[in-house]
């Protein structure tokens, strides 16, 4: 074997009599369990958050870059409430967190996650989360926690009073140089979802909450990642990256649809970047704390 | 390919190609190989619904890759052991060089790291570029070249993949000089 044409060659005659047989009943038996392990270890995630050890990052209705960064914890931290019922005895878990398929390699620290999305807290208020799943250890960190609130209809609040409410949220997780994770939800029902920037869209994988009625999407496509930016210009990015998210009913006809603005296309944060970092880092928590069921902080 | 319209067309159509690609990534271990598929399958069928209508092989080889890389990991923390020891061909029967050469692609490319061998099937088996395979693997370009040259330089040098009759003609892959093997 002396050239790369030899080797090519080599590869290939290696494996072309292979025989293999895999019945479809076992991988949907292997999936079954794959799906229960999944759902454990997010829901033992949720039990974790519910009692302390978040980074708690609230979203300012209608405000860009979307994100404020939560300051200190309270001197004096109240016992966490039972995960399981809130001050006023309701339910205190609003959903599951779904697994998106997209993995974040952060090679920077030799770890690839899984990235997961969800809402978890009360019925209102509710978070807006996405983990990450440690593919060696199998932990999960809810990384970035967006805290969100519900208008009478059920959308969310306008920025100030006055302003029209909304039906969209989304932020963005760059995975490569040109290939991106849209997550975020649409506060109704929709057949179909799709994100588009640079002219390319994308179908988004749904999934529906039942305790609030939202809707879950993501994407994971081939974009360029919206530049940082889009946080530091003074009005709300335009460039071809900026997102545009429409949702449709059953018959195909555009229910609603937003074009970047308040609460789409911010930044994911995640532990291969350690973000949020920087001048707007959070103070250092020494403790961990409650998430509070209150008003964002 | 054609769109499969299920999930069962989907296995049957793609069984083979991954499970050629899994035994080349597992260094031609056909029981981990076949696990391999059934796994990388498995998270197919989860994810099916958004996948259908789009590249499912595709989807379902860069999981095979990743999931290859998390695996051996996994095995090593378990305390099971990849063999390092290569089982002997010979058994008294001469199947013939074309068996014997196959076996000395398997030794060598069981020389290489999980990576290695990665690079080394992305970029000579489903040829891909450069490129494409540092989007597949989630690594930069220069990562992929690095990468590279290093196992070529080690299948350069593998015994095994020596010809005989050549013994002191060894490849020059990537162009890197020949010079004689050392024993």
């Amino acid at each position: 074997m002396r050239d790369i044409h030899e080797l090519r060659h080599a590869l290939k005659a290696e494996t072309t009599d292979l025989a293999v047989h895999i019945s479809p009943d076992l991988v949907r038996h292997r999936a079954r369990r794959i799906r229960i392990r999944q759902r454990t270890v997010a829901a033992a995630a949720v039990v974790a958050v519910a009692a302390g050890a978040v980074t708690t990052v609230t979203l300012a209705s209608g405000a860009s870059p979307a994100f404020e960064v939560a300051g200190p914890p309270p001197a004096s931290t109240p016992p966490c409430p039972s995960p399981q019922v809130g001050p006023t005895g309701e339910v205190n878990d609003v959903g599951q967190l779904v697994d998106t398929g997209a993995v974040l390699d952060a090679a920077n620290t030799n770890t690839r996650y899984d990235v997961l999305i969800g809402l978890v807290g009360t019925r209102e208020p509710h978070s807006f989360v996405v983990a990450f799943r440690n593919q060696k250890t199998g932990t999960v960190d809810m990384w970035d926690t967006t805290l969100v609130s519900r208008d009478r209809n059920g959308d969310l609040p306008g920025k100030r009073t006055g302003d029209p409410s909304r039906q969209f949220f989304s932020s963005q997780l760059a995975l490569g140089p040109d290939e991106v994770l849209d997550v975020g939800f649409y506060t109704r029902t929709a057949h179909r979802i799709t994100v588009t920037s640079e002219g390319d869209t994308t179908d988004a994988a749904t999934s529906r909450d039942t305790a609030t009625g939202w809707t879950l999407f993501w994407a994971q496509r081939r974009a360029t990642p919206l530049p940082p930016e889009r946080h530091t210009v003074p009005e709300f990015y335009q460039g071809p990256e900026q997102v545009t998210l429409t949702a449709y009913d059953a018959d195909g006809r555009p229910q609603h649809t937003v074009t970047g603005g308040p609460g789409v296309g911010g930044s994911v944060h995640n532990p291969r970047d350690a973000s949020p970092v920087g001048p707007t880092s959070p103070p250092a928590t020494p403790d961990p704390t409650c998430p509070s069921p209150g008003a964002p902080r | 390919m054609p769109e499969p319209e299920s999930f069962d067309d989907f296995v049957r159509a793609c069984s083979h190609r991954l499970y050629r690609v899994g035994y080349l990534l597992t260094g031609g271990d056909r029981a981990q190989a076949e696990d391999l598929v059934a796994d990388v399958l498995a998270r197919v069928y989860l994810a099916w619904d958004r996948i259908r209508a789009g590249d499912g092989y595709g989807y379902a080889r860069r999981t095979m890759v990743n999931l290859h890389t998390d695996w051996w990991r996994g095995l090593r923390r378990k305390r099971e052991t990849l063999s390092a020891v290569v089982p002997d061909v010979a058994d008294g029967t001469d199947h013939g060089g074309r068996l014997a050469q196959q076996d000395s692609v398997m030794r060598a490319l069981r020389q290489l790291t999980r990576r290695e061998r990665a690079v080394v099937v992305l970029r000579y088996f489903l040829d891909l570029t450069e490129q494409d395979t540092a989007a597949e693997l989630g690594v930069s370009l220069g990562t992929v070249k690095s990468t590279n040259a290093r196992a070529l330089a080690k299948l350069r040098v593998s015994p095994d993949l020596v010809e005989p009759s050549r013994s002191t003609d060894l490849p020059s892959w990537a162009g890197a000089p020949t010079r004689p093997r050392e024993s």
